[in-house]
């Protein structure tokens, strides 16, 4: 019978999982307990871990040592394949704490441990000293070797006081070649702390352990707690792993064993576990199918202790700021008038958690008129809150000093900052009394935090009074405004236009009479009537002349012709015989007509190209 | 081409410019100058100090003194907001937007006290909303300003027809116009809203007190107002629903008389 390679497979698969199994079995008949601490020393706010081997599944009881504490805080199991005999370790994990300095024996399994507890804050020996109980910066290499992806998070104290801003950091190993995505941001996992500034985008690296290439996913945070008490951390991280499973075997989650280390107990777990770390794992690959699924990633747990800060000797205006910091203020302008307000900047700065830093300012008294400040964090990690401050007298008058309050974590005591007072001249204001309420809108800072109440506060700027809030074009006054100016407009436009269509009206008109005077005056030199010939004639002559003198045609006379034109002008003669003629029944020479009558149509001619 | 201005023409211009100087001092001058804010930083001080029933009354006194202006009638509805006098406090916050309604204070409160009071949130169509990016002087400003422009180019076009000048006086003309039609959307939701000021109104299905009642509206709720008969109003809520509610219990946005 010929068996195909994936029968082939599945029987050697089947095969091994006996062997494990059988091999596990013998393995825990003749098993000796085991036991180890690591490390041997710790200072009084660290931890140790101790495995003791749960050969079995069954854990020797733990020993009573007086000044320490165990707590159970998981399971790992370690497999190892020796020359096709798979043996197995389950360890059942405790974290180790002291109540004070000194040298302890546990005496476990038939062996007996050392731990060297120091003080507090001390520096030992041991460069392997670990940062936070129970918890290695980087995973146990003996442990944690071939584990697809691991979280560790790491506190730098495990003592706190409430309202403490210390750093946290968390780090994911995934070994190389897995394909995760993140899910989500880490979470410490305790409601009582919050976590600020945590990196939108974590550092990456590559770290070797134990020869197997992990990819590290870093991020740093700032953590605060907001309650006293003793917690665990149960720092999260969410995940999506795509990973390869064989055809034939179900689909079931290959990080199980290496997530949950209770699970380790299960010999299927095992099995795919163990395909995974061997030189079958690339034949596995070869026939399995990829799966995604959902995870969270698990840190092992820490306790914290967060401490209330003490009440003795605490300043009357604490506001809860713990930390270490510093506080100047500044005033501008620096020189003012009464009455005008002015901007006093507090700023906070150094470490700890601003959130919790406030002040109320500087409250108002009889020669400053104050308002609530307001608060901004600057992108430098500083804390300013600018007020608006009024000089309420005149002369050189002094901004008091400014207190600020907080609870050094490191000193374990109160300190109190305060500013240095600021010494200003002010001028009087012209009327020495009024409020320039102009200036006041333009200088005082808006006060940008929200109440309690959730509205928004007050404005402090009077701004423009109406008398309405009636819209202009529903007041009386509006269309008068509007329709007036527009009359005016079209009357403006409209009376030049007038005025020149009248004057070319007249025009045409003298024209006609000036041409039918010459016509009559023509005819009459044609007939040789030399009285109707000078009446045509100067009746011609004055109304052109009129035109151009501006004047009435009765007005143009000889005398005022010879006035304008002087005596000698020949068409003064003519009009002088002319009036001579109307008063006088005179028969006027009628030989020289023609000659007249060119002198005149050249004298009209004349006039009429001048307008 | 650069049209030569002849001495009518300059004399034209100089009498277009100095009409509009004069338009828009007349329409400046509907804002009185302020009154010095002795009663004002008064108000202001109560508030401070957490006295918003008589913060209240000194600013009220203020704007019966001096007039209206938006910080007033805005700081007044958060003193009736702190009093918990949810009408009048949306009252205010309403006649403040009026006066100033790109303000994120005056929307921002006014949404909190909606919110808070379970009052719904009138819902504006598109443009309404663009309407309200000004006051009703500034369109009005506006739309003078423009169409006597439109008017100036018509004339000037005339005697000098330049392309140029077509185009700037069809730009005034159509500024003009949508200056009016913002001054037409904006009269027709001022002129008709009202804000309850009743702690609760009935709606009656008719204009007179024994009328049967079909619903009532609440305290700082917004209506309009679409007809009246002796003391009732008929009016109509922003679900669509109408009916006839005491002019006593209705406060106008604009009142007719300051």
């Amino acid at each position: 019978m010929r068996w195909n390679r994936q029968t082939r497979f599945s029987l050697a698969a089947i095969g091994l999982g006996m062997a494990m199994v059988f091999g596990q079995k013998a393995a825990a008949a003749g098993a000796n307990p085991m036991a180890d601490i690591s490390p041997s020393e710790i200072a009084l706010d660290q931890a140790a871990e101790l495995r003791v081997d749960a050969a079995g599944g069954h854990a020797p009881a733990l020993p009573a040592v007086d000044g320490l504490h165990f707590q159970r805080t998981g399971q790992s199991t370690e497999m190892t394949a020796i020359n096709g005999v798979v043996s197995q370790h389950t360890w059942t994990v405790y974290q180790v704490e002291a109540d004070r300095p000194g040298s302890y024996t546990i005496p476990i399994g038939g062996r007996t441990l050392q731990l060297k507890v120091r003080p507090a804050g001390a520096r030992g020996a041991s460069a392997a000293s670990v940062p936070m109980a129970g918890f290695r910066a980087e995973p146990d290499e003996s442990s944690h070797q071939g584990s697809l992806a691991l979280l560790r998070v790491v506190l730098p104290s495990k003592k706190l006081f409430v309202g403490q801003a210390v750093p946290v950091t968390f780090k994911a190993y995934f070994r190389a070649g897995t394909q995760i995505t993140l899910t989500g941001a880490p979470s410490l996992g305790i409601s009582a702390f919050t976590i600020n500034h945590l990196q939108d985008e974590p550092r990456q690296s590559v770290e070797s352990i134990g020869g197997v290439p992990y990819r590290v996913v870093t991020w740093t945070a700032q953590a605060s707690a907001a309650m006293p008490g003793h917690f665990a951390t149960r720092a999260t991280l969410p995940i999506v792993a795509r990973y390869r499973e064989a055809s034939r075997r179900p689909a079931a989650d290959p990080f199980a064993g290496m997530l949950d280390d209770d699970d380790m107990s299960s010999p299927s777990s095992l099995i795919r576990s163990f395909m995974k770390q061997s030189a079958f794992a690339n034949l596995d690959d070869m026939f399995g199918q990829e799966h995604q699924r959902e995870m969270t990633l698990h840190a092992p747990v820490q306790t914290v202790d967060v401490l209330s800060p003490p009440t003795t000797g605490q300043p009357a205006d604490y506001n809860g700021a713990v930390g270490r910091f510093d506080v100047r203020a500044t005033l501008t302008p620096t020189t003012g008038t009464t009455f005008a307000p002015m901007s006093l900047k507090i700023e906070v700065t150094g470490q700890g958690n601003l959130d919790r830093v406030s002040t109320t300012g500087l409250p108002s008294s009889a020669n400053w008129k104050t308002y609530p400040p307001s608060a901004k964090v600057t992108d430098q990690g500083a804390k300013v809150f600018e007020q608006a401050v009024v000089p309420q007298s005149s002369g050189r008058l002094q901004v008091p000093a400014v207190s600020f309050s907080f609870f050094d974590p490191d000193r374990h005591q109160y300190l109190t900052r305060s500013t240095a007072p600021i010494s200003v001249e002010i001028a009087a204001t012209a009327n020495g009394a009024a409020t320039p309420s102009a200036n006041l809108g333009k200088s005082i800072p808006k006060v940008t935090e929200e109440p309690a109440t959730g509205l928004r506060p007050n404005h402090f700027d009077e701004g423009r009074f109406v008398a309405t809030l009636l819209p202009p074009y529903r007041r009386p006054w509006f269309w008068p405004v509007v329709t007036v100016p527009w009359l005016a407009l079209t009357i403006l436009v409209a009376r030049p236009r007038e005025r020149v269509a009248s004057a070319r009206i007249r025009r045409r008109a003298l024209r006609e009479t000036v041409a039918q005077h010459r016509m009559a005056m023509k005819r009459a030199a044609v007939a040789g009537d030399s009285v109707r010939f000078y009446e045509a004639g100067a009746a011609a002559l004055r109304e052109r002349l009129s035109e151009t003198w501006k004047i009435a045609p009765d007005e143009v006379t000889a005398a005022e012709a010879a006035a304008r034109l002087g005596r000698d002008e020949p068409i003064v003669a003519i009009l002088g015989t002319a009036e001579r003629l109307r008063f006088a029944a005179a028969e006027p020479d009628a030989s020289s007509l023609a000659r007249l009558e060119e002198v005149i149509e050249r004298s009209l001619d004349k006039e009429e190209s001048r307008t | 081409m650069t049209p030569q201005l002849s001495p009518k023409s300059r004399r034209l211009g100089i009498g277009i410019a100095l009409l509009t100087a004069i338009v828009a001092l007349a329409l400046a001058g509907i804002a009185r100058a302020d009154t010095g804010n002795t009663t004002f930083d008064e108000a202001n001080r109560l508030f401070s100090e957490g006295r918003y029933a008589d913060a209240a009354v000194a600013y009220e006194t203020l704007a019966r003194k001096h007039g209206w202006s938006a910080p007033l009638l805005y700081d007044l509805g958060n003193a009736y907001a702190q009093e918990g006098n949810v009408g009048r406090s949306v009252l205010n916050y309403e006649r403040a937007h009026v006066l100033a309604p790109r303000d994120p204070d005056i929307v921002a409160n006014l949404a909190h006290v909606r919110a808070t009071a379970g009052l719904p949130i009138p819902v504006r169509p598109w443009y309404q909303s663009l309407a309200q990016l000004f006051t009703p002087t500034t369109w009005t400003l506006f739309a003078v300003l423009t169409l006597w422009l439109a008017g100036a180019g018509l004339v000037a076009t005339r005697r000098w027809r330049s392309r140029r000048l077509a185009y700037a006086m069809a730009l005034a003309a159509l500024v003009g116009v949508m200056s009016v039609a913002a001054m037409v959307v904006l009269d027709r939701d001022l002129n008709h809203a009202v804000v309850v000021e009743s702690k609760s109104a009935p709606v009656r299905v008719s204009p007179f007190d024994t009328a049967a009642s079909e619903t009532t509206v609440s305290e700082g709720q917004d209506v309009s107002i679409i007809g009246h008969h002796g003391d009732f109003l008929r009016v109509r809520d922003g679900q669509g629903r109408t009916g006839w509610v005491q002019s006593t219990a209705v406060q106008p946005v604009v009142p007719r008389q300051s």
